[in-house]
């Protein structure tokens, strides 16, 4: 009994639920535009870059820390990418050197939150993101960085279909019935983006919370003392953690790069409150030990279904951003409401137990 | 569970009032600005409308909240999901929007960039507010007539990587190097940002480091307002001369005032009227957006298209329109 | 005990007693660097100035100082005061008239258009409400709809943020649109020769001073903020402390949009995006703890004063060409300085005191 309701009242199914309505509402206002496959095909802007770095938020909160810095690490990585491969150097160079600008942003935040443990990591990041932004300020000046190798533009916008596919239908698929050539249809909108995200989920999911590893993070998260009493080196977890979050902040920042096509000083601006919106959204809690993977790809599915649809049919970025606050701050609360409220009941039930039970006979 | 779907759905409803859908046959051109809730950018839509109002066709309209580039793309994506005939851009970023504006003209969407241009590769058709030159030129005249052909004087711009500030204020210098300013001194060149507080702090900065400065050139409407309030605070109405780009609803007490004796600004709603009447001639077929065409732009009269001297096609709306306390009541209402 | 030891404890007891002087041999040092560069910072007036341009941002600390005492933070400030400043203005031109005065001015006539619309003290306290009603709703989910403060703030940011832009329908309050008497209030009215603003943001330090250190409620937001449970048990309500503290936050942020307004002459939708990162760190520099239940108001006053002569120190440093750029750099470092020296600072104290303890 008490695993079936574990199941059943589980963040996930409500983000589905949710995920759902959603698409049907939209789909029934724009019935032209809000289609499964368009939408598809709009992961790339809602998804990828945002859920790369949500991953790496979903780390530090579990921590009960939280990064504020990870846009402006993003940035940084694109610009040094952009400027290494201007300078010559070949563009597997220069995406190293983005990766690595991205691991030395974090670990410097990982030393600092360590070092300095009566500081919030909150005040810590805030001054590290203006640092990092100013350092690519300096390094840009006014000018964009672009001109990247071809591929690497079509990334930003390929699909499977304009990939892999050949230009006209195949023989078996165009002799199958229609559903096997909608599914096949469907497949091509896929952005080669989203497969790149698609690809380190299972990764994550395997490491945090099917191994030792992964489990003594979500321990050091929900109490640190107890975590380092038990033999947890707690200050290198930290430090590991941050600087994980400063790659994957490289990588979202390098995805949006081949986006953009051009990187220039406020790439990626305002990220680091999107990233934490969907790692909370995904059922990850600031204060630590709480969130799982699966539910940060949940939360990205609907945020792309809310925003994308918000955007096409209001086109008003105000709207959108209210709609998203509100949506935040519901899914959020409801379960503490659900939760007071059956409280509530079983102390009134034992109440009248213990009346009827006080009563003569 | 259902508590949660139907208040979901209930909001979502309430939404559902700001709706518009587009209906099917008709033009529909999708207008991206800089930043929404930006009063100059309301008023270029206002221009927008007036088009649509003439020649039948439906806008779609809708800017960042944050005046972002990546915000832009967003909302041309959604754009090019919604299918639309023709998107109209003030870019944020003149780089960063020409891959996804190639994409759109993939499709066959016909790209207009004005007031602030994307690169050339990412459009069909440019149209500048004014000659870059001449926005340049007719602010150092002002000031130059203002503070008497002689003294100090510092530029306070918007951010140090904004394009169009940034070519304003080579011709600036430009202007500054002909002989009958040669008694004129540029000391400098500040950034506000584009923030109000940010600027007014460089402003009261330039005014304590420089205590013989005779004028500001503020080539941004959220600086030279900035500019204009420090100058009052200071008591300095008439010591220091201001002039710059300034929206006219904004600036009107200022001008009246005597802080700032004349400014400038081209006209956001003819902006926004030519720029619909080019994109709907393009979609339709009757302007290619080729070097010496013309096209008829209502009100307008015939427009041309010119060589912006690197081969790539774009036209003017007007000159930059000269505001004093002479003409300021007419036009505070209008923007 | 000698006469040596016991003049010892007394240094270091002022200093352990007093925190801020750490913070004011960084503002000193700030001063003096800023000095060297350009002398014509170290003037009366100059500082003077600079406390006027950083009394808003102390008003909004003083109010974040509340609420990160109870372990709370607002992240959703510029949206208030961008929400409550429109409210208020909106309401202020709509009932705006425009009567013209024959004035003297130099002995010539003069035709002044004077703009006269509700008195200044209803916009005021309109905005306040504005500010504390959108507290009260942070409030309320925070307590008791046991959110945490982080998100539900986030949160509220993005809706307070669209409402104002539904209200607003896009356009923007101008001069033009606003009362004399609201542009002036910032500006024009100074006793002493010191500006009203830093008069208001003295008024605001009074009463928050005395409500936090002789009011029942006040000092119930030390005990909320260290320990909860313990709190609970000594029959503090803490979900009403919590509360009271977000409807302050929301009632100064009403007051600082419209000191904003009517400084800058303007309410536009965005006003002040991002300006609740500044109100933190001036709480963090001046040693408010994060977690709550520490944190003096005298120290949240230097820690407003150290941003704000970073932020007006940086233009006299009179960076040009490619040092320009260098600002945000500069800016972000000394912020960190500002609250590791700070940290580090305590640090000494905390183990020289526990050396103390041992001899």
């Amino acid at each position: 009994m008490k695993t079936l309701k574990k199941i059943l009242f589980r963040w996930e199914w409500l983000l589905m639920l949710l995920t759902v309505a959603v698409f049907i509402f939209f789909n029934d206002l724009d019935p032209k535009a809000y289609t499964l496959p368009k939408l598809m095909g709009q992961t790339r802007v809602y998804m990828v870059d945002v859920g790369f770095m949500a991953l790496g938020a979903l780390l530090i909160l579990l921590l009960g820390d939280i990064d504020i810095s990870v846009a402006s690490t993003a940035g940084l990585a694109a610009t040094v990418m952009g400027i290494t491969y201007r300078a010559g150097a070949p563009f597997a160079v220069a995406l190293l050197a983005a990766v690595a600008v991205g691991a030395i942003c974090g670990m410097i935040n990982g030393l600092l939150v360590t070092g300095f443990k009566e500081l919030f990591p909150m005040i810590i990041t805030l001054s590290t993101q203006t640092i990092y932004r100013g350092i690519n300020y300096i390094i840009l000046k006014d000018k964009s960085v672009g001109g990247f190798p071809d591929w690497f533009g079509n990334l930003g916008y390929d699909t499977v279909r304009d990939a892999w596919f050949a230009d006209s239908l195949p023989g078996w698929v165009s002799g199958s019935p229609e559903w096997i050539q909608w599914i096949y249809n469907f497949v091509g909108d896929i952005p080669v983006m989203l497969l790149c995200l698609l690809a380190v989920f299972p990764f994550f999911y395997v490491w945090l919370h099917r191994t030792p590893s992964g489990r003594r993070i979500f321990a050091t998260g929900e109490n640190i003392v107890t975590a380092r009493y038990s033999g947890i080196r707690t200050d290198r977890m930290k430090i590991f953690l941050f600087t994980l979050n400063g790659i994957l902040a490289a990588v979202g920042g390098i995805f949006l790069a081949a986006r953009t096509g051009a990187v220039k000083y406020t790439h990626a601006n305002g990220y680091e409150m999107q990233a934490i919106a969907v790692a909370v959204l995904g059922g990850a809690s600031t204060a630590g030990g709480k969130g799982s993977v699966i539910g940060i790809l949940l939360s990205l599915i609907l945020m792309t279904c809310l925003k994308n649809g918000l955007n096409i049919v209001y086109n008003d970025s105000f709207i959108m951003n209210l709609s998203v606050g509100a949506l935040l701050i519901l899914v959020v609360l409801l379960p503490n409401i659900a939760r007071f409220i059956s409280d509530y009941w079983r102390v009134l039930k034992r109440k009248k137990e213990a009346a009827v039970k006080a009563s003569p006979k | 569970m259902r508590k949660v779907l139907s208040l979901v759905l209930a909001l979502m409803l309430a939404l559902g009032c700001f709706s518009a859908m587009a209906e099917a046959d008709q033009i529909v051109i999708g207008v991206v600005y800089k930043q929404t809730g930006n009063p100059f950018f309301e008023a270029a839509v206002r221009g927008f409308e007036e088009a649509a109002g003439e020649l039948g066709f439906k806008i779609i309209h809708n800017g960042p909240a944050d005046s972002s580039n990546e915000g832009q793309i967003q909302i041309i994506e959604g754009f090019i999901q919604s299918e639309v005939d023709a998107i109209a851009v003030s870019a944020n970023d003149a780089a960063g929007l020409v891959n996804v504006l190639k994409k759109a003209m993939e499709k066959g969407i016909k790209v207009v960039s004005w007031d602030s241009a994307v690169l050339p590769e990412g459009r069909n058709l440019n149209i500048d507010p004014s000659v870059a030159a001449n926005i340049g030129r007719v602010q150092v005249e002002e000031i130059a007539k203002q503070i008497g052909y002689e003294g100090q004087i510092a530029i306070l711009s918007a951010g140090a990587t904004m394009d169009n500030q940034n070519t304003w204020i080579e011709y600036m210098k430009q202007e500054l190097a002909k002989e009958e300013y040669a008694k004129i001194e540029l000391v400098t060149i500040v950034y506000g940002d584009d923030l109000t507080d940010k600027s007014y702090q460089e402003m009261q900065g330039l005014i304590d480091t420089y205590p013989e400065l005779k004028g500001v050139i503020s080539p941004t409407t959220v600086g030279i307002a900035a500019a204009a309030t420090c100058i009052q605070d200071n008591d300095l109405t008439g010591v220091i001369k201001l002039t710059g780009l300034g929206l006219p609803s904004e600036m009107a007490e200022y001008i009246t005032a005597g802080v700032c004796e004349g400014m400038y600004l081209w006209n956001p709603i003819d902006l926004g009227y030519c720029a619909a009447y080019a994109s709907v001639g393009m979609v339709k077929g009757e302007i290619a957006g080729a070097i010496g065409e013309t096209f008829e732009a209502g009100r307008l009269g015939t427009v041309e298209i010119y060589d912006d001297g690197n081969g790539n096609p774009f036209t003017i709306v007007g000159d930059p329109y000269n505001f004093t306390a002479e003409n300021i009541d007419e036009w505070k209402n209008v923007y | 005990m000698s006469k040596d030891t016991k003049k010892k404890t007394s240094f270091l007891e002022v200093f352990i007693k007093n925190r801020e002087l750490g913070l004011i041999a960084i503002l000193i040092l700030l001063i003096a660097i800023v000095t060297l560069r350009t002398p014509a910072f170290l003037t009366g007036e100059k500082m003077l100035f600079i406390v006027e341009d950083t009394a808003t941002m102390a008003i909004l600390a003083f109010g974040m100082m509340c609420v990160m005492l109870v372990g709370s933070i607002d992240i959703s400030i510029s949206g208030i005061m961008a929400f409550s400043a429109m409210a208020a203005g909106i309401i202020m031109k709509n009932n705006l008239t425009t009567t013209e005065v024959t004035q003297i001015v130099d002995g010539v006539e003069k035709i002044v258009k004077v703009r006269e619309s509700i008195p200044l003290i209803y916009i005021i306290l309109i905005a306040m409400a504005v500010g504390a009603g959108c507290g009260l709703v942070n409030g309320l989910i925070i307590a008791y709809g046991n959110v945490l403060p982080i998100v539900t703030t986030l949160g509220m940011q993005y809706i307070i943020y669209g409402l104002a832009h539904i209200i607003s329908d896009g356009q923007a309050v101008y001069k033009k649109d606003m009362s004399a008497a609201f542009t002036e209030f910032t500006r024009d009215f100074s006793i002493l020769g010191v500006n009203s603003k830093t008069w208001i943001m003295l008024l605001v330090f009074v009463v928050m001073f005395v409500f936090i250190t002789y009011f029942r409620s006040g000092r119930h937001l030390y005990a909320v903020g260290s320990n909860p449970e313990a709190a609970e048990m000594r029959g503090i309500n803490v979900k009403r402390s919590k509360l009271l503290a977000h409807i302050i936050m929301g009632a100064l942020a009403g007051l600082a949009g419209v000191m904003f307004a009517s400084h800058d002459n303007k309410i536009t939708q965005d006003l002040k995006t991002g300006y609740e990162m500044y109100v933190i760190a001036a709480c963090v520099i001046g040693g408010v703890s994060v977690t709550g239940g520490a944190g003096k108001i005298t120290g949240v006053l230097l820690g407003a004063l150290t941003i704000g002569v970073i932020n007006n120190g940086l233009p006299m440093l009179r960076l040009t060409g490619n040092a320009e750029f260098w600002k945000k750099l500069i800016q972000g470092a000394l912020i960190l300085a500002a609250v590791v020296s700070n940290a580090a600072i305590q640090r000494t104290i905390q183990k020289r005191n526990l050396k103390g303890r041992n001899l």
